[in-house]
């Protein structure tokens, strides 16, 4: 077993996934408990797991409560179901169904799923830090995160490698699909499943990164001092907050996370749509109906889901233009939706339908994701979004959409490929008795939540609205959702077990192992007219694009939205001569790639004393937003100049024998150091230009 | 006109910098989506020629 292999790598996302899937589950049963008997102690062997300074004499305290609320979404949507859809799905079958023999880049593949494994362990470990996990919501908006103990820090940090995991995955994923497609497989003639996977890996390239930028912003306000997400004027307990210098905006925050927020809603669905897709085609016995408007649909999805994101925030009162804007783009995602639903319940006319478990799961994903999608529509018009805000209905809408939606495909997606995987299939009146438990108890848990929110019961209440006259009716509905949640709990032992008995070390039998030579990375395929190599590049670049293009849209939003707004003052005419002149001297001679080396090095010596005499002269982070801008932007550029200096050095040094052994593969390697180089030295023009000239 | 006690912009200063802020984010969005659309064009005009 090779750790580097595709199947490998998609086992492992696979046992990861399913793991997180189990902590997510129990962070929920214990919120669960607390709704259902808030204020009264937890049972006896609960205590001790939670100890004294989380649930004194076996009462559950809110901030204890927070921490499970944040978690159980950050957990659920980050380190279990998107790695399980995206990571084990689509490593595991994509290759198999396009007939390539391995991954693109099958190092680097190996090298996300340890990134994704390293922030799953660092958020779930910050429950044991001062203070405990993260407490702000899996949204962690500003002040509040800001504010929050040390454990929103982990969460950052956790976040950002999922960010950095997610992105070498996207381009794996996407380059795998462009240039290793085995001879003869078209586009039209594609899998709907690779579409979806496709799409899902684009979506994760581009959003992603916005997150990654708010992370760094939001690590800088709880570390340096700065104030991206900081007003001016804030008052916490009844006490004016004078340490920070104020004059930022909490919605900047709101605006990054939900770039990233909204497209990993399709993230979620996108895969669980191409799973659905292949399980009803196999057991209806027909082929899918609409293939080609089924994959414009996801296309035109994916592209719609980045400009939707704003239909979170109407309450933010970001005014009529902006939610104007976000209303319609709300409104005409949600034709793909229906196109792809109908698609698939139009397969199954006159097909000779087998009821298996898989089938069972995926035709039930078909009417739970139909009302997830529906009960989406009143939150996307910011009319009936005031009075649904923030209270159950919500947590209905998006449970409908990924529990008994993308989750119930998952397991249909695990019963379907089992036998690929293991040569064994799993036992299916196992599967019938996990399946039907489900599917009664999933509803039982959140059809009750629609009528809550509608009654207007606000969400995040530890004491499930104890306080409040309009949640008393539903106080009585909460131990009875507590009951469903843990039946549907032993109702997931039959899986297990199924898993568990049934389990044989892979035999390869059941799959067609593809003996297809892949074209070399560094070679052009005809049909594509580029080698994976600088398509990789090219993708990592529009990455980098988005992530500095999210920098630059916060850097914008502040300072057009301040009255006051300085500047650094000077020219930073060395700094440019350095980078400029790295950038122009990389080329094939050794000697100039150690000239490269040298300047880029010498650029991040002359940035960082830059930064060392403006804190001498008092001049700090935390001095007002301008300066925090600056070392912020300054400091991230700087980190990619590092990073393209030890890639410039490591060309020119352990690398530099290709040159004469294979040239066309060095070639292709200076190629793509060549390019990095001029994104680097465009983004810092516009630095310059953001901080020195305009 | 910014708060005479704690400096804060008004209302109006800091929509305007969130109709830039997001307007920069769409733009960049609109940029890459179309070198993205620009190479799937390539890809579907290239499709017929083999190795």
């Amino acid at each position: 077993m090779r750790l580097t292999d595709h199947k490998t790598v998609g086992l492992q996302y696979g046992l990861t996934g399913l793991f997180f899937l189990l902590v997510g589950f129990m962070l929920m049963i214990l919120m669960r408990w607390q709704l259902a008997w808030p204020g009264q102690p937890l049972p006896a062997w609960m205590v001790p797991m939670l100890g004294e300074a989380n649930a004194p004499g076996g009462i559950m305290l809110p901030e204890f409560y927070n921490q499970l609320v944040a978690m159980h979404g950050s957990v659920m949507v980050f380190l279990a179901v998107v790695p399980l859809a995206a990571g084990a799905f689509g490593n595991y079958l994509v290759p198999l169904m396009i007939g390539a023999n391995e991954m693109a880049f099958p190092r680097l593949n190996a090298l996300s799923y340890w990134l994704y494994l390293a922030a799953g362990l660092v958020m779930v470990a910050s429950f044991f830090v001062t203070g405990g996990a993260a407490n702000s919501g899996w949204t962690a908006y500003a002040p509040l995160a800001v504010l929050a103990t040390s454990g929103q820090t982990f969460w950052l940090v956790g976040i950002f490698l999922i960010g950095l995991s997610s992105t070498l995955g996207a381009i794996n994923m996407l380059v795998t699909i462009v240039q290793h497609r085995a001879p003869g497989l078209t586009w039209v003639t594609l899998p709907f499943f690779v579409w979806s996977q496709l799409v899902t890996a684009l979506l994760l390239l581009l959003a992603f990164p916005a997150l990654q930028a708010a992370a760094i912003f939001q690590v800088m306000d709880r570390l340096a001092g700065t104030s991206f997400f900081m007003p001016s004027g804030m008052v916490v307990g009844g006490v004016p907050l004078t340490v920070v210098s104020g004059g930022g905006n909490p919605l900047l925050w709101q605006h990054l996370f939900w770039f990233l927020g909204h497209p990993e809603v399709y993230v979620l669905i996108l895969p669980a749509m191409g799973i659905v897709a292949e399980v009803i085609t196999v057991n209806a016995r027909r082929p899918l109906w609409g293939y080609g408007l089924m994959v414009s649909s996801v296309l035109f999805m994916g592209g719609m889901s980045m400009i939707v994101w704003a239909h979170h925030m109407f309450l933010s009162g970001m005014g009529t233009t902006l939610t104007s804007f976000f209303q319609v783009t709300t409104m005409i995602i949600s034709i793909p939706s229906v196109v792809l639903v109908t698609s698939l319940v139009l397969t199954l006319w006159g097909g000779s339908i087998r009821f298996n478990t898989p089938m069972l799961f995926a035709l039930a994903f078909l009417p739970m994701f139909g009302i997830g999608g529906l009960t989406g529509l009143p939150l996307g018009l910011a009319a009936s979004d005031v009075a649904l805000h923030d209270t159950y209905y919500v947590v209905a809408h998006f449970h409908y959409l990924v529990a008994p939606g993308t989750v119930f495909a998952l397991f249909a997606g695990i019963y379907h490929w089992y036998p690929s995987i293991t040569g064994r299939k799993m036992h299916e009146g196992l599967g019938q008795i996990h399946f039907w438990g489900s599917f009664v108890l999933m509803n039982a848990i959140f059809l009750p939540m629609f009528a809550m929110g509608l009654m207007g019961v606000n969400r995040r209440l530890y004491d499930a609205g104890l306080q409040y006259a309009l949640a008393q009716p539903t106080l009585t509905w909460q131990p009875y959702m507590t009951y469903a949640a843990v039946a549907l709990g032993f109702f997931q032992i039959p899986f297990v077990l199924n898993l568990i008995l049934t389990a044989r070390p892979p035999t390869g039998s059941g799959t067609v192992t593809p003996e297809i030579a892949d074209i070399p990375a560094y070679l052009v395929r005809p049909d594509t007219g580029i080698s994976a190599t600088r398509l990789g590049i090219w993708l990592l670049l529009a990455s980098e694009v988005m992530f500095f293009g999210a920098l630059f849209s916060g850097y914008v939003m502040l300072r057009v939205g301040s009255t006051t707004w300085g500047h650094v003052g000077g020219f930073p005419w060395l700094e440019t001569a350095l980078l400029m002149g790295a950038g122009l001297a990389v080329g094939r001679p050794r000697a100039n790639l150690m000239g490269a080396n040298a300047l880029a090095l010498a650029f991040v010596a002359v940035t960082m004393a830059n930064g060392v005499v403006m804190i001498g002269k008092g001049l700090t982070p935390a001095s007002d937003l301008m300066i925090g801008s600056w070392f912020t932007l300054t400091g991230v550029h700087a980190l990619h100049v590092f990073a393209g200096a030890i890639a410039t050095g490591w060309l020119a040094g352990p690398s530099y024998g290709m040159a004469a052994d294979d040239p066309d593969r060095w070639a292709s390697r200076l190629s793509a150091l060549r390019l990095y180089w001029l994104f680097v030295d465009i983004v810092w023009l516009v630095i310059v230009a953001g901080f020195y000239v305009v | 006109m910014a708060c005479p006690i704690c400096g804060a912009p008004d209302s109006f200063v800091i929509a305007s910098g969130i109709r830039a802020g997001a307007l920069v984010l769409v733009l960049v969005s609109a940029g890459v989506f179309a070198a993205i659309a620009r190479f799937a064009w390539r890809l579907w005009t290239l499709q017929d020629q083999r190795a």
